[in-house]
């Protein structure tokens, strides 16, 4: 049933992602800065009470939705790259087919073989990004759905306080419920804007590779 | 208007050497039976294939000389080499294509499946005297290059002339004219170099085709005393390109009580005054195909002004004979 909104597999991608290159191990330092160290800092700003207040939450809502229109963007540059990548790659094939009427040689079999190396690595990093992009999406997302409970959540408790009836217990799992969805909207939002740096990153050194 | 860039010119070199069959020994070049030079073997070579062309076979390649020089000497380090350089023709057929000038788009030929595309091609044949082994230099224009037809056509010749004997046309390796190196110079400093490496994929993608000099993180120097170096280096000679971490290894054993960490070892290696340095992982430096496309002067058929290829192609030749550019006396 859930299989349409399965997004397990895209997490799992992005943490791939924070491998070291040509290695299958990870990276501490990249796990230790993308996944421990926004837990500490979320965790500080609920032990300092720094509280999702109303404004917050719009504020919030809303630089969110710009940036993952802004991301969705961002996936179709990424498809309009890996398009001409792959239209270059045809072209390079059909002209090697065409040039053996003589005896071939492999005086430039050397640059072939840096030229595919090369491109493979451009390969690898336009599927990383293309991944990153889509996990900050995403937890773009759960942030506005989290943020959109606590609100209703706030709401609730206030209107309850001026006395309009209300389920006691349910107000109970609020006090809870609030905290434990902050913690993760603090958290998501650290990793995403940690996050977006490394895109801008990836993005500025496949847009130079396109410029050269 | 366009500028047309000129298609990829390289040179490539090869040992020539002669085994006699029945004892599977390497010849004298000039001392075949005792008196025919095989000098002699490739003027008749080439005047035959001047005046025939090759061919008509299941290769379905054709190939003729079309021009070649007399022989001129040259001496190296004391050894006379005897050089006679040329243009090959090659093309191959056994299939149909159209010709269209670029200009209009009308077919100007019809090529048949008879006809064949001959290409141009220089080459250069050294023969030492008193020596085994030869030096042979081949072009190459974009892909295509002439060593199979070349070493085959030469190869059924000299068997037709010579049947007892072998001819042997192999890679001229980096290793044994790095072994010719050490042998006649001495080296001078042991760098140990530690390269960064890239931990991200981007920076990884970034700097793929920089100078490795941007990479480069440390180095650790050892200037050569007592002649400690050299006797190491002495010792991994039977073992080049190097390998870091194989067994005893007296380059890491040489600075083990510095911990230093190195992705490669260079030699500074001084021959005659002169200095070379040589990364002993990766001996390309040294590798005897040259990509002269820069260098070579073009005519306006897009090949090589014959003079200018030919004496790039001597320089190589002085370089791959005395393993580094020794000075050396020409005559006619």
């Amino acid at each position: 049933m859930l299989d349409k909104i399965n997004i397990f597999k895209l997490f799992k991608e992005h943490l791939g992602t924070l491998k070291k290159f040509n290695s299958d191990s990870y990276n501490i330092e990249d796990i230790i800065l993308f996944l421990i160290f926004p837990a500490i800092l979320a965790y500080a700003l609920m032990i300092y009470n720094i509280d999702l207040t109303n404004n917050i939450i719009i504020i919030l809502v809303t630089s969110f939705s710009i940036f993952a229109a802004l991301l969705f963007n961002l996936l179709l540059l990424i498809y309009d790259i890996v398009s001409k990548s792959n239209g270059k790659k045809l072209n390079r094939n059909g002209e090697d087919s065409n040039e053996n009427s003589v005896t071939p040689s492999n005086s430039s079999s050397n640059e072939k073989e840096k030229k595919k190396k090369t491109l493979s690595l451009k390969e690898r990093l336009l599927k990383e990004t293309y991944v990153n992009i889509s996990y900050n999406i995403t937890i773009a997302i759960i942030s506005i759905i989290f943020l959109l409970v606590i609100y209703l959540m706030l709401e609730t408790m206030e209107t309850a306080k001026e006395g309009a009836s209300a389920y006691p217990i349910l107000l109970h799992v609020f006090k809870y419920v609030i905290p434990l969805l902050s913690f993760f909207v603090y958290y998501f939002l650290i990793q995403f804007m940690l996050t977006l740096f490394m895109i801008l990153k990836r993005i500025h050194v496949l847009l130079s590779k396109e410029f050269e | 208007m366009l500028k047309i860039l000129p298609a990829c010119i390289s040179l490539s070199s090869y040992t020539l050497r002669v085994k006699e069959k029945s004892t599977n020994k390497y010849i004298i070049l000039d001392e075949l039976n005792e008196e025919d030079d095989i000098l002699e073997i490739f003027i008749s070579f080439f005047d035959y294939f001047l005046a025939n062309m090759a061919g008509e076979d299941e290769s379905k390649k054709l190939f003729r000389i079309h021009r070649y020089q007399p022989a001129r000497s040259i001496e190296i380090e004391s050894t006379e080499y005897r050089l006679i350089s040329g243009i090959v023709k090659t093309g191959s057929y056994g299939y149909e294509s159209d010709i269209v000038n670029k200009n209009g788009n009308t077919v100007t030929h019809h090529r048949t499946s008879e006809e064949a595309e001959l290409l141009p091609f220089y080459f250069l044949v050294a023969v030492p005297r008193n020596k085994d082994e030869g030096i042979i230099i081949l072009q190459s224009f974009k892909q295509y290059g002439i060593k199979k037809i070349f070493t085959e056509n030469f190869d059924n010749y000299f068997r037709s002339e010579r049947a007892e004997y072998k001819i042997e046309i192999n890679d001229l390796i980096p290793e044994k004219l790095l072994n010719e190196l050490l042998e006649r110079g001495s080296v001078t400093k042991l760098r140990y170099i530690s390269f960064k490496q890239p931990v991200d994929l981007a920076d990884a993608a970034d700097t793929e085709d920089r100078d490795e000099d941007s990479n480069l993180k440390a180095e650790l120097i050892l200037s050569e005393k007592k002649g400690i170096i050299s006797g190491v280096v002495d010792s991994i000679k039977g073992r080049l390109p190097y390998k870091k971490g194989q067994d005893d290894d007296p380059l890491k054993k040489l600075i083990e009580i510095t911990s230093f960490e190195y992705d490669t070892v260079k030699i500074e290696v001084r021959v005659n005054g002169k200095y070379k340095n040589i990364d002993l992982c990766d001996l390309g430096n040294i590798r005897p195909t040259m990509n002269i496309t820069d260098d070579v002067v073009f005519l306006n058929s897009g090949h090589p002004e014959f003079d200018s290829i030919n004496q790039i192609a001597i320089d190589l030749f002085k370089e791959l004979a005395s393993g580094l550019g020794i000075e050396s006396d020409t005559s006619a």
